[in-house]
């Protein structure tokens, strides 16, 4: 990954992707400029695009469209989300960055708070 | 009534008045329960049909029975025949006719979500093709299916809770196919016979189980779950446990019943 920054990360055909899920599922309203700003600092925090950190979860099967999820490289992400939400002691960025991959089909069980 | 004395009153009913008919608006309760018991995917993987006694010919009520359903065959008035639909996971995926899984609609409801790590993308293009769609290629399977079961459990509480009487047995598969003219991927689980009752609401008592600690652990296979005396003597004040069989008449009240039924009975020797 070479210098990414917040016009990258919106670029990103993931990011677009997730931005446009969120906002049918909850409404226009639940997507705002933090969330970017959020995602382009996990995505330096894991030296990696967006569409990378996809890319390295979700590989093409066999008949075109459908996509396989690598269960290893999917532990290794809900693991470093959970780094990055300690490095800034907030379940709001860990989530945001769970959210981006939920809503590319990445799924992210996170534990609860208790 | 109350919920626990349903569940308590369930007997596997035997005698029913033969000339006295179920409401239809009764079957409909039943058939509303099963319809919104719990299902996996929420997949209608349980299919049913009633059948009325008096609607079908003696030869057609000959097809049905087997020699656990013969007597009922003969005095229930109302037959559903309860199935598992072997195609139902197909349609869901191929037809998406149904707010199911495969549908999206459950994410769509906010029943699944992000909260759980669910996204239309994630349903889309990961469950189906890696969970739901593997061995859709090997056609329909046999293996009875958990959903219908739980299904006609909720209707099988629902007839008690209108105040019918009903026994689940076995129905001859073949002979129904021909008299139902049911599809080839369905697969029976089974009849559940419907009535009102010939003997008395108690008819035998509670049916007897194995000992509580016999079918039910803790933590582990060898831990035996240890009930505690105050939760039990509550479930018999509310009705779940019952005095249990058999109640002291009761080798009388057999008799008297088949008397009136006409069925074969043993009049005890002078």
């Amino acid at each position: 990954m070479t210098g990414i920054d917040v016009a990258g990360v919106r670029s990103a055909e993931s990011v677009r992707r997730w931005l446009s899920s969120r906002q049918e599922l909850w409404g226009a309203r639940s997507n705002n400029e933090s969330l970017l700003e959020t995602l382009t600092r996990f995505c330096a925090f894991a030296g990696k695009t967006p569409d990378e950190m996809v890319d390295d979860c979700l590989k093409p099967g066999k008949a075109g469209e459908t996509l396989m999820l690598r269960t290893r490289a999917r532990r290794q992400y809900m693991e470093l989300v959970e780094q990055f939400e300690a490095a800034n002691a907030s379940r709001d960025d860990g989530n945001v960055a769970r959210s981006f991959l939920i809503h590319n089909g990445i799924a992210m069980n996170p534990g609860i708070l208790t | 009534m109350d919920f626990y004395r349903t569940v308590g009153n369930q007997r596997a009913e035997q005698y029913f008045l033969p000339w006295r008919p179920v409401e239809r608006q009764k079957v409909q309760v039943i058939l509303e329960a099963g319809r919104l018991a719990s299902r996996a995917v929420n997949t209608a993987f349980a299919k049913a049909i009633v059948a009325y006694r008096d609607s079908l010919t003696a030869a057609e009520r000959e097809k049905l029975k087997t020699p656990f359903s013969a007597v009922l065959v003969d005095t229930a008035s109302v037959y559903l025949f309860w199935y598992h639909d072997m195609d139902a996971r197909r349609v869901a995926i191929e037809e998406r006719k149904w707010p199911t899984v495969a549908s999206g609609a459950l994410v769509d409801i906010g029943a699944l979500g992000p909260p759980h790590g669910w996204s239309h993308r994630y349903v889309q293009n990961v469950v189906l093709p890696e969970v739901l769609m593997p061995g859709l290629d090997a056609g329909p399977q046999r293996g009875g299916n958990a959903d219908a079961g739980l299904a006609m459990a909720q209707g099988l509480l629902a007839a008690l809770d209108e105040g019918l009487a009903a026994c689940l047995a076995p129905f001859d598969e073949a002979g129904a196919k021909e008299v139902l003219r049911t599809p080839d991927t369905w697969e029976p689980v089974m009849g559940m016979f419907l009535g009102y009752p010939a003997d008395s609401a108690e008819a035998g008592g509670q049916e007897p189980r194995p000992p509580f600690e016999s079918m039910f652990f803790e933590q582990h296979a060898s831990e035996p779950f240890a009930r505690d005396e105050q939760v039990t003597k509550r479930l018999e004040g509310a009705g779940l446990i019952q005095r249990p069989a058999p109640v002291p008449w009761r080798e009388k009240e057999v008799r008297a019943v088949s008397r009136m039924l006409g069925l074969p009975h043993e009049e005890a020797q002078p």
